[in-house]
């Protein structure tokens, strides 16, 4: 058998005002990540509002990023047929105002009249190693926020 | 379709089986967790019947009906558990080099107990009580912080 090879991970790059680049190269896979987030999500009918949404989306969850410290990792993946900005921490520890700010951004992301068309959950996860956080990262669609560009 | 009472007493139940759990909580800290949520879950269904007319299938489609629906104070609670009890669930890593190596090194036993029964769950309970009919208010039990 042979086997199993994940997709390539787009990586964004970002700034403190939530402007967000995807590198030259990540160009045409990301088309293709947001293509298949189309078919998934059932979103068909309005391709081109969705990607304005979904782009929108990504800037928004950057200028949260750039307001929080301890963040390790942030992904935008598919989890139970929507959406999920993963977040993983730097610390091991349970923080519980790091969970209310992630709730609030969740709960106004799901109640923005610009974004919805999105269904999207949030998770903060502790640092563990890639193999331990692959169940929560679905191998076909992996945005990786990977950084400042500032 | 299942009634907001049928919930409650499902809540019950799932409150039975945690209070159980908190006997040892420092034995079973994931599972606290668990139970938690689940209790959670009944509650949430609840709410869901009495005040939408229907109930909810699926993780993903109740926490987005909790924020499509204006629970922010509900969800604010729900989605911590969900989130603390996804991680009891699914996460847990072998390798040597990360700082995260089992659910206790999240949550410490004491910190379910308190952050996640005695709070989060209470908070879930306290937000759905002012929702609930008031025979589903008086039987559903709740956690004593």
């Amino acid at each position: 058998m042979v086997p199993a090879v994940a997709s390539k991970v787009v990586q964004l790059h970002w700034n403190m005002d939530g402007l967000v680049t995807v590198t030259p190269e990540d160009e045409d896979r990301f088309s293709i990540k947001v293509s298949r987030v189309i078919e998934i999500l059932q979103q068909a009918k309005r391709p081109d509002d969705f990607k304005q949404q979904f782009n929108l989306l990504l800037r928004i969850l950057a200028g949260w990023l750039a307001g929080q410290p301890g963040v390790g990792e942030a992904f935008v993946t598919l989890r139970d047929g929507a959406l999920a900005f993963v977040v993983v921490r730097n610390s091991c520890k349970y923080d519980e105002q790091f969970e209310d700010a992630l709730s609030e951004l969740d709960f106004d992301c799901a109640n923005d009249p610009d974004l919805n068309l999105i269904r999207m959950d949030a998770i903060a996860l502790p640092p563990a190693s890639a193999s331990a956080l692959s169940s929560f990262l679905d191998p076909e669609f992996k945005i990786e926020y990977c950084g400042h560009v500032d | 379709m299942s009634t907001e009472a049928d919930h409650i007493a499902l809540a019950n139940k799932n409150h039975a089986v945690l209070s159980h759990l908190l006997k040892d909580f420092e034995t079973f800290p994931e599972w606290v967790t668990v139970a938690a949520f689940y209790k959670a879950v009944q509650v949430v269904e609840a709410v869901f019947v009495k005040n939408q007319g229907r109930c909810c299938h699926g993780h993903q489609k109740r926490l987005e009906s909790l924020k499509r629906c204006g629970y922010r104070d509900l969800h604010k609670h729900y989605r911590a558990l969900w989130g603390a009890s996804s991680v009891a669930r699914y996460l847990y890593d072998t390798t040597q080099d990360k700082p995260y190596s089992c659910f206790t090194d999240y949550l410490t036993a004491d910190q379910v107990k308190k952050n996640i029964a005695e709070k989060r769950l209470h908070g879930v309970e306290c937000c759905a009580v002012g929702l609930l009919s008031e025979n589903c208010k008086k039987s559903l039990l709740r956690v004593r912080p």
